[in-house]
């Protein structure tokens, strides 16, 4: 078996990234960024949470915020994966902090991909809110997804109908489960943080923003782009992510 | 080295499935590929396979059945064969692959089988590694197997993985300590389930069976199965049964000119 030392020779600079998509979304919505990742020989997963994308038929009111993190949890264990930039977006900027939790030693880099920042003690949505989502929520649990305008791809846009069709609903019990750090989440480790300036109410100071620009943990980026980029910017973002140290 | 020696071997494609006519100045892209793992693996066991494939310019997709790998936390006694074969028809769904070349290995001939079902159109081709072949209407295992089994099984449903010397893998190899560390035990309930068609499960698709040579049982049952068969096309691999993880280059060779 020559296999692991020729490889070596190929992929000397390869780093690996694994990518956590966000609520209602699915793997398949980074296509064009693992495309083009691997095609200059890095390493790409792009793990579907639980109940979500492909694995809808998973879904039950048991899926939770731990279901999710278990889930890039346990791709780690079992894909043994180390010194890996690990990226989330939107909703899973929660997941990605709780998995950083677990395996610190492991994470070479966060990226929060226009991402909702935890914080501990706190769960997604404020009290009450998930409570009053469930009154009009699929079976009382399932949040339909809301309108490709809503994620900042246009209507008219070319791959507006290929994320219609591929949202599925999301499970509320992941956005109403508090979130506890054991070993204080992603304190410690390099972070960027990848804003979509195109933002769904500009009127609004940048919430993140001062939280994190110019912190010396943390990276601030900014995308010209609607908050999937990954739809409307994907050989941007690419080559953000391609800049990662 | 490797990467030359695939594209030739895969633009030679001496076994490849018929393609749609395309233009002569068109590069046909190349076919995507999901691999699906047997019984007590997990995606995981495709890697070496996987990069070999990527660097051949094939999209290629592993995805772990649930409640197996990284899909461990997820196994609950309901987990079946239906499940499995929803994940597989499920990711060529949402990643809306066409002409897809789809390998079950080993528990996953039924895997595939039952997903061809589903996604048919989909399909350019089935290949069989080294796999079990269902009978319409029955399942894996026998109802007092099953029974015998549920006994000894963890919390009444979950199969311990056997040795390595059942995968094929011995137990000097250089990947046995891996393979040892991420096998997981197996949900009895994909098992005991009969197949059921709604569409001819994989009839009307091109079908490679790819037989593992080293340890294979004589006579070979599913060569027979097969015999005389215009749908199907039979063809060896000098590998153990875990070809994936003692032969990854082999495989991939191999796979790269069925597609």
């Amino acid at each position: 078996m020559t296999g692991a030392a020729s490889r070596q020779d190929d992929t000397a600079h390869a780093k690996t990234y694994v990518l956590v998509h966000g609520a209602w979304h699915g793997g398949w919505c980074w296509r064009e960024i693992a495309t083009a990742l691997r095609t200059l020989g890095h390493v790409v997963h792009v793990p579907t949470l639980t109940g979500l994308g492909e694995r809808a038929h998973l879904v039950s009111r048991a899926v939770n915020l731990s279901t999710h993190v278990a889930d890039v949890v346990n791709l780690f264990e079992w894909e043994e994966l180390s010194d890996v930039i690990l990226v989330g977006h939107s909703y899973a900027g929660h997941v990605i902090p709780l998995v950083a939790d677990r395996l610190k030693p492991r994470i070479r880099h966060l990226v929060f991909l226009d991402a909702v920042l935890p914080r501990d003690g706190h769960a997604f949505l404020p009290p009450g809110v998930g409570e009053e989502r469930a009154k009009t929520a699929l079976e009382g649990y399932l949040q339909p997804p809301p309108d490709v305008t809503w994620f900042g791809v246009p209507a008219d846009h070319p791959k507006a109908a290929w994320v219609r069709r591929r949202l599925t609903p999301h499970p509320l019990p992941t956005l109403m489960e508090t979130v506890r750090f054991a070993a204080g989440g992603h304190v410690g480790l390099p972070k960027t943080y990848i804003r979509c300036t195109q933002r769904r109410d500009m009127s609004q100071p940048d919430p993140v923003e001062p939280l994190v620009k110019g912190q010396p943990d943390w990276i601030w980026r900014t995308l010209d782009t609607g908050h999937d980029a990954m739809v409307t910017a994907p050989d941007a973002l690419t080559a953000l992510l391609l800049q990662i140290a | 080295m490797r990467r030359r020696h695939l594209l030739a071997l895969s633009a030679a494609a001496p076994l490849a499935l018929g393609r749609p006519a395309t233009p002569r100045a068109a590069v046909p892209p190349r076919r995507p590929i999901v691999l699906v793992h047997g019984a007590w693996h997990g995606g995981w066991c495709w890697r070496e396979v996987a990069a070999a494939l990527r660097a051949a310019g094939h999209a290629v997709f592993a995805p772990t059945l649930t409640g197996m790998g990284e899909r461990a936390h997820l196994a609950v006694p309901e987990v079946s064969l239906a499940t499995h074969a929803e994940d597989v028809a499920g990711l060529i769904r949402c990643e809306e692959l066409q002409d897809v070349l789809l390998v079950g290995h080993s528990y996953a001939g039924y895997v595939v089988s039952l997903a061809a079902d589903r996604i048919k159109p989909a399909l350019a081709g089935l290949v069989y590694l080294d796999a079990l072949l269902p009978e319409a209407g029955q399942a894996f295992l026998d109802e007092a197997t099953a029974t015998q089994l549920r006994a000894t099984a963890a919390r009444g449903f979950l199969l311990p993985p056997p040795g390595l010397d059942f995968f094929g893998v011995p137990e000097t190899h250089p990947n046995a300590a891996w393979v040892k560390r991420r096998l997981t035990p197996h949900p009895l309930g994909t098992l005991t389930e009969p197949v059921r068609y709604a569409a001819g499960g994989p009839a009307g698709v091109a079908k490679v069976f790819v037989r593992c040579t080293q340890g294979a049982e004589q006579p070979d049952k599913e060569r027979a199965m097969i015999a005389g068969d215009p749908e199907w096309r039979f063809v060896t691999l000098d590998a153990g049964h875990d070809a994936m993880i003692t032969a990854p280059e082999a495989t991939a060779r191999l796979l790269a000119a069925l597609a």
